[in-house]
């Protein structure tokens, strides 16, 4: 088999083994609370393009470091995390973020905190559609659990099982997509340099947001509201320059009020999940939800293991033309998962999702398995395959985008 | 010889109840089985807060074993049962990830658990607390199911448990549990909990824990360092062991909320 590692791969490479052996080697300075992890990973795609500038393989380097430090007897505490990562093939994707840098002072049922930093809102497994504070970093990871650190000013207030938090955000950030060289960009090259946006501040407009959340018995629900700069962006196709350039797609960035609904319900051996939200685009005012449940099922069979069922349904009322012009997709949708849990020394795991588009018969099947070796590594295989896209689906601009992708992380 | 052995129960059982409220013998077997689970309860209200490091070995009944280490916190409330949350130190990959049970009298628990890969808080569903706790023979209902009124109770008798004076006794769930009985020791000494025999769904023994290395804290509340759990049926054991136990640490109850769990470490 013929593999071809560009320079950047070697760089990559190389960097990972030295920086294993270093944390390996080096005892670890007490003095300082940090923790971090490095990872070495390869992707292989089932079927090549159409552009001879992308390749079926690449491979990439990626850590993440945090540091915490808790002083003030634990009242004041400063954390700072970085990410990175270096592609072989894609510049886009070689790329590093400050996700979190941030000092917080905590009072008995209040909080401050300024900085960069990440916040997650949602309780489905199959879309974070309520979740909006941080923009999602699609170049880095397709599954959007990966985010980019947010500027914000943060105030908590936490009387007993309440919790309301009230958020600035004085900077946007853009979307990260892959580059010309990179793969899961579709047909179009798409243009994030030069993103066009409807408030006349550009980034600089002063996003707010507000949620409410609490729980009673095996009940937890949250109302949030968000004014400000949508983090998805509808796509504008731009014609070609001249007749030898592609066409391009533009992010667009419309101002959104958007409001959110997020609900869980433990009765008995069912978890029930909710996310709703109405929202408004450049056009219209929208309701979208995702809902389900999951069904653990402990001792299966005899053995020690674990089996979940996961059942959602996504629901979108913009029409499938509308929803071509954005990255999201979920508007009739049917997801299906298994999470198996072996209960191993390993700790192996096993997540399996089947979407169906009810609209479009677009389908999408993914694996997720993963195990830890020894007690500082762990090891995953994801594959996901996509099938059925037809052009209305937006999803379609991965018809060709089957791929493999094998992961080694090194936690220290 | 039968009135005999009847009233030497009788005698036992007042030897072991001396200074017992309501533990008398003309009182049921269940009666006496609940006013045994009340006093033991009773000596340990008041403590407040608690925290140690805590060790998980798990062993996998060919030979094999492996360490889990996390800080275990624990908020006496009022009116409700106790507040715990488990932050886990290693492996490696789980760091930082915290377990929040909020433990209750009359109903069933609520359990979250903090992810903090993603920075998020879920909840944990009824039944996955039948479910194995960080793959160990401990189900997470093991881990937080104390509270006197989930179980009925019912008097057995007394008995010498490696070189112990117990009292046996036997405890039914009264809820949703992964068990149809458990059969409960405890030192006449200091009404300890010494060992459970749990018994599963089909009524078939399914694991024998072993509570010992008892200290006493505070000059009243009495701790065990070593819990050893043995499932008779698939031959894995775990052994939870403790550590650099510290009372009256002025853990308020708002941090024990799901909303602070990323505030632990």
């Amino acid at each position: 088999m013929k593999v071809n590692l560009s320079r950047r791969g070697w760089i990559a490479g190389a960097s990972f083994v030295a920086l294993s052996a270093i944390t390996a080697a080096s005892p670890v300075a007490h003095a300082v609370d940090y923790e971090g992890e490095l990872g070495a990973s390869a992707r292989w795609f089932v079927q090549s393009t159409d552009d001879p500038r992308q390749s079926v393989q690449d491979f990439s380097v990626s850590g993440e470091l945090r540091l915490n430090h808790r002083f003030d007897d634990r009242r004041q505490s400063f954390d700072l995390a970085i990410t990175g990562r270096i592609d072989s093939d894609d510049g886009e994707r070689s790329q590093w973020d400050i996700g979190t840098l941030t000092w917080r002072y905590q009072w008995r049922h209040a909080a401050v905190s300024v900085g960069l930093d990440k916040v997650f809102w949602g309780t489905t497994e199959s879309l974070h559609l309520v979740d909006v504070i941080n923009q999602t970093n699609r170049v880095d990871e397709l599954d959007g659990d990966s985010k980019l650190g947010q500027p914000m000013l943060r105030l908590s207030f936490t009387p007993g099982r309440h919790e309301l938090d009230l958020f600035v955000l004085p900077r946007f950030r853009e979307q990260r997509l892959p580059g010309s060289r990179g793969r899961l960009r579709g047909p179009l090259q798409l243009i994030d340099a030069n993103p066009g946006f409807e408030s006349d501040k550009g980034n600089q407009h002063l996003d707010l947001a507000v949620r409410y959340g609490s729980y009673i018995g095996g009940l937890s629900y949250a109302l949030s509201h968000f004014s400000g700069t949508a983090r998805t962006p509808l796509l504008r196709l731009s014609p070609s320059q001249t007749p030898f350039e592609l066409p391009t797609l533009r992010p667009l960035y419309f101002l959104t009020d958007r409001t959110g609904l997020e609900l869980s319900l433990v009765t008995g051996d069912w978890l029930w999940k909710l996310e709703a939200l109405s929202a408004r685009d450049d056009l219209q005012r929208y309701l979208a939800a995702v809902g389900g449940f999951e069904l653990t099922l402990p001792a299966i069979a005899g053995t020690s293991m674990d089996l979940g069922l996961i059942l959602e349904y996504q629901y979108d009322s913009r029409s499938s033309d509308r929803l071509l012009q954005s990255v999201s997709v979920a508007n009739d949708d049917l997801v299906a998962g298994l999470r198996i849990g072996a209960n191993d020394f390993a700790g192996s795991e096993l997540l399996a999702l089947y979407s169906y588009d009810r609209q479009s018969n677009g389908r999408i099947a993914s694996i997720e398995a993963s195990r830890r070796f020894g007690n500082n590594w762990r090891g995953s295989l994801e594959a996901r395959f996509f099938s059925g896209q037809s052009d209305v689906d937006a999803l379609s601009v991965f018809a060709n985008e089957d791929h493999w992708q094998l992961t080694i992380t090194r936690f220290f | 010889m039968r009135w005999f052995a009847l009233l030497c129960f009788t005698l036992a059982i007042h030897a072991g109840a001396q200074s017992i409220p309501g533990f008398a013998p003309e009182n049921s077997a269940e009666a006496n089985g609940r006013a045994l689970a009340d006093e033991a309860a009773r000596r340990d209200d008041g403590f407040s807060d608690s925290q140690a490091a805590m060790t998980m070995t798990l062993f996998d009944g060919r030979g094999n074993s492996v360490s889990r280490s996390m800080q275990s916190k624990t908020r006496e409330m009022a009116n409700d049962g106790d507040r715990t949350v488990l932050i886990f130190e290693d492996p490696r990959d789980v760091r930082g990830t915290a377990f929040l049970t909020h433990s209750h009298a009359d109903r069933v628990n609520d359990q979250w658990l903090y992810l903090p890969a993603l920075k998020r808080v879920k909840r944990i569903a009824a039944n996955r607390r039948n479910g194995a706790f960080m793959s160990s023979e401990f189900s997470y209902e093991d881990l937080g199911n104390d509270e006197v009124d989930k179980y009925h109770y019912r008097y057995i008798g007394e008995v010498v448990l490696d070189d112990i004076e117990t009292h046996h006794m036997e405890r039914v769930p009264t809820g949703n549990s992964g068990y149809s009985r458990q059969e409960v020791w405890l030192d006449k000494e200091a009404l300890r909990l010494v060992r459970v025999d749990y018994y599963d769904r089909g009524g078939t023994l399914l694991k024998t824990l072993a509570v010992s290395e008892f200290q006493q804290y505070l000059g009243k509340y009495w701790r065990p360092h070593r819990m050893h759990m043995r499932n008779v049926q698939n031959g894995r054991e775990t052994v939870l062991t403790w550590r650099n136990y510290a009372f009256n640490n002025d853990l308020d109850e708002s941090e024990f909320e799901p909303s602070r769990l990323d505030r632990w470490r």
